[in-house]
């Protein structure tokens, strides 16, 4: 998402969304930048072993949260997620996150899954850039930014 | 060191489930899939590709 994509990338991404993504890009046309995904590295956290059939597709052996922190220790591209709901809980919970494109649009859905579900570390956030589109979608990017300070507004 | 970096799709309410379309996870009852389709405008789509990630879970009740 954002200008990220034009840059290069690996793709780390759950089972699921993996699925979608590789029924999808192999069989997409190139104008929609199906050549970027197709050639992008990427890194499937799966608890079963699948086959993974899409090119350029690794499967996360062992501990997810492991497989990808020793993933950003090598040299590389940035490691993009997309959808993932399931595994960015794990991210979450090991504060494996370095930078959120979160894009807010403007309804709610009462109940589903939630991006910081339950297990979530509490942690502060930083807006680093935002944008708004005509239809009133907020598009922000955050990085973390420690922990929570809070305060109170009573009088001394 | 690499950076992470996760791209979501939220409601107003936190929800990122299903965002591209009806087929994409019903897990729950979730009944309101691609609820993120009707807001896209140039300014999402142009230059920023994020269009590039909805569009595969839009088609995702084809699988």
């Amino acid at each position: 998402m954002g200008e990220t994509l034009s840059t290069p990338f690996d793709l780390v991404l759950g089972r699921k969304t993996y699925d979608i993504f590789a029924a999808h890009w192999p069989h997409a046309p190139e104008e929609e930048g199906a050549k970027t995904f197709n050639d992008a590295r990427k890194h499937v956290a799966s608890r079963s072993h699948p086959t993974l059939e899409w090119k350029n597709s690794i499967l996360i052996v062992g501990d997810a949260a492991n497989g990808i922190a020793a993933l950003k220790e090598e040299d590389g591209p940035e490691l993009q997620v997309h959808g993932s709901g399931n595994l960015i809980q794990t991210l979450l919970r090991h504060n494996l996150v370095d930078l959120y494109h979160l894009w807010v649009f403007p309804l709610v859905v009462g109940s589903g899954k939630r991006l910081f579900a339950d297990g979530t570390i509490p942690a502060g956030l930083q807006l680093v850039d935002s944008q708004v589109s005509t239809t009133g979608v907020v598009m922000g990017t955050y990085e973390p930014a420690g922990e929570i300070v809070t305060g109170s507004f009573a009088l001394e | 060191m690499k950076k992470l970096i996760v791209n979501s799709f939220l409601t107003l309410d936190g929800v990122m489930q299903a965002p591209g379309g009806p087929g994409e996870d019903e897990s729950g009852g979730f009944s309101y899939g691609g609820w993120s389709v009707n807001y896209w405008d140039e300014r999402m789509g142009d230059g920023r590709n994020a269009e590039h990630t909805v569009r595969p879970c839009a088609r995702s009740e084809d699988l």
